[in-house]
């Protein structure tokens, strides 16, 4: 059973790809000078790290927008003061935590995980026309789902981290969760084997099976 | 360990890449409203050339204990830089605060306030009386100060971070 090769549209893939050619050092320069074709690519590559952090957090939509709003307002605030800018996904995603610690903390809300709640993933995963691989693909992530919303809130914080785009490196990781910097990659090894035993997960690889 | 055998079933690198997918689903696209705040966050640090005063402290974040001033604050934050302090009040409709120089040769040319988000963006420039106190009738979230020390701000030119109440 394999994903791989599958015709599968999530959200964001477009920006990904339309992002790709200039170095992070050559955006921000340009940004810093006024390039707003600069900035935008900038925040094309930024964007969905900023978003699946907030999605982190039991925000309502205003809560969300402010603390989306709130890393890019600081983003433009900084930028020149970013040393290294290939260390920019993990800065940006730093900020996007405290940003929205800060709203949770105003709002005097207990910070917590998102509940991973799981839809119809129809409405939202586009699949290939007439594409049986793109149907495997989709029931595949229907499940993944589904098996994350069964394990641990931790293990969804990391798995949340670990997968985002761009990486984030372990030392950004181990500042956010407050965790060892060590101990990040036998967690996550342990987070997916605990999804690889949800129901949701042996349903499909049994109806796979048959 | 569990004792689910990965050969029959998905390997950590296939179950890692559905994760992405998963979340990146279960997030959904960033929404145009966002995506807006990227464009004026550009505009905005665009303007004035100033320099970012640094938080000293903000009651929100400290666990200080809110309406125990005297002038009856919701949230107190405060900002120093080598030319100026500067506090800001926040009440329950509008704002107050202080601004003072550590040198008394310099002199405080223009204090504004800044506030809203792309449509509803404004910036008003304030009254600051003899002792440096201004007041701020309304202003919606999130707003910010900036301050202009000498004629033109050739002394210094200084903006708060971004508040969001």
């Amino acid at each position: 059973m394999s994903y791989a090769g599958n015709v599968l549209e999530v959200p964001g893939s477009e920006r990904r790809r339309a992002s790709h050619g200039a170095s992070w050092t050559e955006l921000r320069d340009g940004a810093i000078d006024g390039d707003e074709a600069a900035w935008n690519a900038l925040c094309e590559r930024l964007r969905r790290v900023v978003w699946r952090v907030v999605n982190g957090f039991t925000f309502d939509r205003h809560d969300a927008h402010e603390a989306y709003a709130a890393t890019f307002f600081k983003l433009a605030e900084r930028l020149g003061q970013v040393r290294d800018p290939d260390f920019l996904p993990g800065w940006i995603a730093t900020t996007a935590h405290n940003e929205s610690v800060k709203i949770a903390k105003l709002r005097q809300r207990t910070v917590l995980v998102a509940d991973f709640t799981v839809g119809n993933v129809a409405t939202s995963l586009t699949v290939a026309p007439g594409s049986a691989d793109g149907l495997i693909a989709s029931q595949n992530v229907t499940a993944v789902r589904a098996g994350l919303a069964e394990i641990s809130e931790r293990c969804q914080q990391l798995l949340r981290l670990v997968t985002a785009d761009p990486p984030l490196g372990y030392d950004t990781i181990s500042e956010m969760l407050d965790i060892p910097r060590g101990s990040i990659g036998p967690t996550r090894a342990r987070c997916l084997d605990a999804l690889r035993s949800t129901a949701a997960i042996q349903a499909l690889v049994d109806g796979g099976d048959s | 360990m569990s004792d689910i055998d990965p050969a029959a079933s998905f390997s950590d690198d296939e179950l890692h890449a559905l994760v992405d997918m998963a979340f990146d689903v279960d997030d959904g696209e960033v929404p145009s409203f966002a995506l807006d705040a990227e464009s004026f966050a550009f505009a905005l640090s665009l303007r004035g050339g100033a320099t970012i005063i640094d938080l000293v402290s903000d009651s929100a974040l400290t666990n200080e204990l809110s309406g125990v001033r005297a002038g009856g604050g919701e949230r107190v934050i405060r900002w120093q830089s080598e030319l100026v302090d500067i506090e800001l009040d926040l009440l329950a409709d509008g704002a107050a605060g202080q601004i003072v120089t550590r040198d008394d040769r310099t002199a405080v040319t223009r204090v504004a306030v800044e506030s809203g988000l792309a449509d509803d963006y404004h910036i008003v420039d304030l009254e600051v009386d003899a002792f440096g106190f201004f007041h701020i009738a309304s202003a919606s979230s999130p707003l910010r100060l900036r301050v202009e020390l000498g004629e033109g701000g050739e002394a210094g030119r200084f903006v708060t971070e971004w508040v969001w109440r």
